[in-house]
């Protein structure tokens, strides 16, 4: 049977490894033929064919795309094309019995290192006993003063970086030891091939990562100082300017976490809590995704602002367990390699079962001359800040030279790193299996006395030289997926285990963070705003081209007050039309832009990334990505209405999917009072900037008709006031009808549904500033009389002018009130030091 | 010695502070020939949470933070310390010369001078800096004794720099101070660790008060004093041995010594972080006053 599997493969296979003397992680040279554990995968390829691979490829590197996966909002630049994520079909396939070494092996790296990090931070006797040079620990910038005697749960997820040497032999490349990074993309990369691989995946016996985040979740929540039922843990991340937010943000949802930034946290009576529209909550757990040094302006780096002031205080009480704890980079130390098969040996007395790349630590003379001896097969690397790794062959003479100058003047600062010669794993590439280097990362977990690892991984295709670099190094290869196979004995394993029938649940909702309700009522401020805008402009391009077709006054006049309302939000858009409307899109730096509005939206989004649906993140990089390339297609004068058709479209999807998709808990609350308030905020000022001067009879008409067109309100207008129309009319219809749902009644009184929804706690005694605001002009709304508000006196209509003036100004007391009661936030700053003087 | 010893330090706001954590290094230490017999820390308003530990180098740390709001933060450390003089074997550290020592320190392996290995490193504000040389050369001639050493580098800072509280700042780098050849108490002890360390021997910062005499015929105005700094070298075998370029001058028993560390960074009386305040002030007051000796 084996014979006609190699056969048919080998249609897809070719010349692979021809020639090739690295081991290959399929192809058994010695047998001419593929491994065992190979060959039912490969028959699997093999059936789905040439163009059935190439499909999958293109579905999965959309469906990644579109769910955001490295796509980075902070991190771009105006005209940047999104990254489009690169997906190789192929998995690392790893099977049971070069499962059971690594796993042995990465949970004895994982020990190791946790008791490396207790003593280092402890009594130190590794530098005291002579095992690890002082110079080594005291020089790296991960070696934290402030966190000795500080720690609690030390290393309680580790990630090791792996690739396999030519021999095959797996060896540690880089260790993450302070917030590893990769494995909600991990996760994303299992779902996104057992969606377009589901057959193949489940012919084979592959490992699920569920267990792992299961443990996870555990393992937290056994720690967790104040609650073990159903402690409050939290995701710390810098915001969507992290090239990892997208991770982040997975694993917040999937662990069901929040994710929260610095700023939503405090510390308080030598607790911390999260600052909530509710008030402030008490937090047990934190997973951070920030590096050591940010996460603590008092004792830490007081220049970062991303972290907490007083949070390595709380840890030291034991009042939070920080996955990791602070300090713990002193383990990504690139020379510590050097010395862990000594570490191991004096902690453990044991071998390590894993090897690391070869490492030297120039500090020692005999290490320093074997760097310098062998630059052109080195990644060297420097043990302070900023200093990038330099991958010496690729360095130019002079560079070389340069470099041996600064080994030589501090030898203690540098560490050399062997290049690997790497085994090769098949990958898909230009529609066939060719030999691809790669690098996996492993991500492990202590669990009571031991750790588990993810049976799995988030691997890349990479080359030597990106090895050890950061995350964003890592996302420039193809991400492929990690398959462990499970050997007969455990193939019960595979599955998920059963949810801990002990856990349980207060009940208590958790609050929501000031900051997302804060992004929410913004996201739906902007939501509202660029419909408004599209709307505008859609009026106005017909107007524009009626008027320059008929010539008609009229039809003139109406265009003019049109443009005079879009000028009066986003300044002169210039005499010719579709150029003017085209700059509506074009200039993200206009403030109040179709693209700035966009662009506004799409930012407060991601900042709450963790809240969006698959569903309508989609949408959300739809409009952004519309947005762009109409705006990239400026000459094409037809594209125009299309060009807002789709938009419009898109805005109405959003507001349908938030309302019908987003449960009614406060975050919706927030989006929606954002929305119903910009809705009233535009409203008003669209009449104010055309209704209070009187036009002739012929402009009032075309006027009152693009009024109700923008206030999406014609359909209504027309079935109910058949072909009349007048001032007076449109409004009964736009400003005080209540059962018209786009009328100024309505969104009050929705305002007002919402406003009393609203947590109350922090409330004073009888009406809020804001409460009084829209109470005022509901009434007035209510006491109002079409007629009476629309009489002219001297070419004017001052009762329209004075309602709508109060009406505005009590929406931005209004506004004002709700952004100071719920989101005030204070930026904190360093105390002024003491200088000594005595004399 | 008796002293007791009054810290005061005063921020005023122009807006109120909603909320500051801090950590305070005015504990007087135990050791090298003082005791520390009280020291109490008064804070107002008064404190949310109050803890005490200690740090890596052995100093004594207060973190307290203030929850509720206030325009002006005063604390208040008073303490009462014996002191004596620092009793040193003047044979042990006269014995090495400055090139043993910096030999031992370099390839000795015992425990004690692998944690003494710290402090031959440069630190964040005790960078490497070039135009030592000449100090170097003038005050470690070969085959001096390292205590010879330290005393004419102790002397050469006294005498070639300009005490001028006007010529730096707390943010001034060591360059600087190298330039312009003045500074205070805090960069002397820079400078001289800066040489120190550049010789390839270990040497700490050291913060603290000293007992100031008023002017003959005059009494002692309250408040007059200030904090101190110096520096400390360490003679293997005998320990640390403290110099004070300040005054030319070995601390005494008129030295009482606060915290230990790289530089200053490491040891600064206090550090905070406010949320909200406005414009900052700052005013310190210091007594170092002699108590009469107990009758036993």
């Amino acid at each position: 049977m084996s014979d006609t599997i190699v056969s048919s493969a080998s249609n897809l296979l070719g010349d692979y490894a021809q020639g090739s003397r690295r081991y290959d992680a399929m192809w058994d040279r010695a047998a001419g033929q593929p491994r065992e554990h190979w060959q039912a995968l490969l028959a699997n390829f093999e059936s789905l064919g040439h163009d059935g691979i190439e499909d999958r490829c293109d579905d999965a590197e959309r469906m990644l795309q579109e769910n955001g996966v490295g796509f980075d909002v902070g991190a771009r630049t105006e005209g940047e094309e999104a990254r489009r994520v690169a997906f190789d079909p192929v998995p690392v396939l790893i099977s049971s019995d070069q499962w059971h070494d690594l796993e042995r092996g990465l949970k004895q790296r994982a020990r190791l290192l946790d008791a490396v990090l207790r003593d280092l931070y402890g009594d130190r006797q590794l530098i005291r006993s002579g095992v690890v040079p002082p110079e080594l620990i005291y020089r790296h910038e991960g070696f934290q003063l402030p966190c000795a005697r500080s720690l609690s749960s030390g290393l309680l997820l580790y990630a090791a970086d792996v690739a396999w040497d030519a021999n095959g032999k797996p060896r540690v490349v880089a260790d993450r030891s302070q917030a590893p990074a990769g494995a909600g993309y991990a996760l994303e990369t299992r779902i996104v091939c057992s969606r377009i691989l589901p057959n193949i995946i489940r012919a084979q016996p592959v490992f699920r990562l569920a267990g792992f985040f299961q443990t996870l979740r555990e393992s937290l929540q056994n720690l967790a100082p104040h609650r073990h039922f159903d402690p409050h843990a939290v995701v710390l991340s810098r915001g969507p300017g992290d090239p990892g937010y997208f991770d982040h943000a997975y694993l917040a949802s999937y662990l069901g976490y929040p994710l929260v930034q610095g700023q939503d946290l405090t510390v308080r009576e030598g607790n911390l809590y999260v600052k909530t529209v509710e008030g402030l909550d008490l937090v047990d757990v934190v997973l951070r995704r920030l590096g050591d040094s940010a996460c603590d302006a008092l004792e830490l780096n007081p220049n970062e602002d991303a972290g907490v002031p007083g949070l390595l205080q709380v840890a030291r009480s034991d009042n939070v367990v920080l996955a990791n704890d602070l300090g713990a980079a002193v383990l990504e130390n690139p020379g510590l390699m050097a010395f862990l098969p000594a570490i191991a040996r004096h902690v453990l007395g044991e071998a390590l079962q894993i090897d690391s790349v070869g490492a030297w630590w120039c500090g020692d003379a005999a290490a320093r001359d074997r760097v310098l001896g062998n630059l052109d097969r080195m990644l060297v690397k420097c043990i302070a800040p900023d200093v990038q790794t330099i991958y010496a062959p690729d360095a130019s003479r002079a560079e070389r030279r340069g470099l041996m100058a600064r080994i030589r003047a501090q030898p203690s600062m540098f560490v050399g790193q062997e290049v690997l010669d790497e085994a090769s794993t098949p990958g898909w590439v230009d529609g066939a299996f060719e030999p691809v280097r790669t690098v996996t990362r492993f991500f492990l977990v202590k669990s009571g006395d031991d750790f588990q690892v993810m049976p799995g991984g988030f691997s890349r295709t990479a080359d030597s030289g990106d090895f050890g670099r950061g995350l964003s190094t890592l996302l420039k290869g193809k991400c492929k997926d990690t398959w462990v196979l499970a050997g007969e004995a455990e193939r019960h394993r595979i599955v998920w285990p059963a949810a801990n029938q002990n856990r349980q649940f207060s009940g208590e909702r958790e609050g929501l963070p000031s900051r997302a309700a804060e992004c929410l009522y913004w996201v739906g401020r902007y939501a509202e705003r660029a419909e408004g805008m599209a709307r505008l402009a859609r009026v106005l391009w017909t107007r524009q081209l009626d008027a320059e077709q008929s010539n008609d006054p009229a039809d003139v006049q109406c265009a003019a007050i049109l443009r005079r309302v879009i000028e009066a939000r986003v300044g002169s858009i210039g005499a010719a039309i579709h150029a003017g409307i085209l700059q509506l899109f074009l200039s993200r730096d206009t403030v109040n832009s179709l693209s700035w509005c966009v662009h506004s939206l799409s930012r407060s989004a991601h900042a709450v990334r963790d809240r969006w649906s698959n569903d309508t993140w989609r949408l959300l990089d739809d409009m952004v990505g519309d947005t762009e390339r109409f705006a990239s297609a400026a000459a094409s004068e037809s594209m125009v209405p299309m060009a807002l058709d789709t938009l419009i479209g898109r805005f109405s999807s959003f507001a349908g999917l938030t309302l019908e998709s987003m449960t009614h808990e406060d975050g919706w609350r927030f989006l929606m009072v954002g929305r119903r308030l910009e809705r009233c905020i535009g409203l008003v000022g669209l009449l104010e900037d055309s209704m209070t001067k009187v036009l002739d009879e012929g402009a009032t008409h075309q006027l009152l008709e693009s009024l109700l067109t923008v206030g999406e309100s014609i359909i209504t207008h027309r079935r109910r006031y058949r072909a009349y129309i007048g001032p007076e009319s449109m409004t009964e219809l736009l400003l005080l009808d209540p059962l018209n749902p786009r009328s100024l009644a309505a969104a009050l009184d929705e305002l007002k549904g919402l406003l009393d929804d609203l947590p109350r706690e922090r409330k004073v005694a009888g009406r809020t500033v804001e409460e009084r605001a829209l109470l005022e002009i509901t009434t007035k709304v209510k006491l109002s009389d079409a007629a009476q508000l629309v009489v002219e006196v001297d070419g004017k209509r001052s009762g329209m002018s004075a309602f709508l003036s109060l009406v505005k100004a009590r929406l931005e007391q209004a506004a004002e009130a709700l952004e100071h009661q719920y989101f005030a936030h204070v930026k904190a700053r360093r105390l002024v030091p003491e200088k000594a003087d005595e004399n | 010695m008796r002293y007791r010893l009054t810290h005061q330090t005063k921020y005023s706001y122009s807006e109120d502070v909603t909320l500051c954590h801090n950590e305070l290094r005015m504990t007087p230490r135990d050791g090298d020939g003082q005791h520390c017999v009280t020291s109490v820390v008064k804070i107002d308003p008064e404190q949310n949470t109050y803890s005490e530990r200690t740090d890596f180098f052995g100093n004594t740390v207060v973190y307290f933070d203030v929850e509720s709001p206030h325009d002006a933060l005063v604390i208040l450390v008073e303490s009462e310390i014996k002191t004596t003089d620092r009793v040193i074997d003047e044979v042990l550290v006269g014995r090495d010369t400055w090139e043993q020592v910096r030999d031992l320190m370099r390839d000795d392996l015992t425990p004690d001078l692998l944690d003494s290995k710290l402090y031959l490193l440069d630190s964040p504000l005790v960078p490497a800096v070039s135009g030592l040389d000449g100090l170097i050369s003038e005050c470690f001639p070969p085959g001096r004794s390292l205590l010879d050493a330290c005393m004419a580098l102790m002397s050469k800072i006294f005498n070639d720099w300009r005490y001028d509280p006007a010529a730096t700042t707390i943010a001034t780098p060591l360059t600087r101070v190298l330039e312009n050849r003045a500074g205070v108490c805090q960069d002397f002890a820079h400078l001289g660790i800066a040489v120190l360390r550049k010789v390839g021997l270990a040497a700490c910062y050291v913060s603290g008060y000293l007992e100031t005499l008023p002017p003959p015929g005059q009494t002692k105005l309250r408040g007059a004093d200030a904090s101190h700094a110096w520096y400390s070298v360490y003679f293997p075998g005998a320990g640390w041995v403290d110099f004070d370029p300040t005054n030319d001058q070995r601390p005494n028993a008129r030295y009482v010594i606060v915290a230990r560390g790289r530089d200053y960074g490491d040891v600064s009386p206090l550090r905070g972080i406010v949320f909200g305040g406005g414009h900052m002030s700052l005013s310190v007051a210091v007594d170092v006053e002699p108590l009469p000796e107990e009758t036993q």
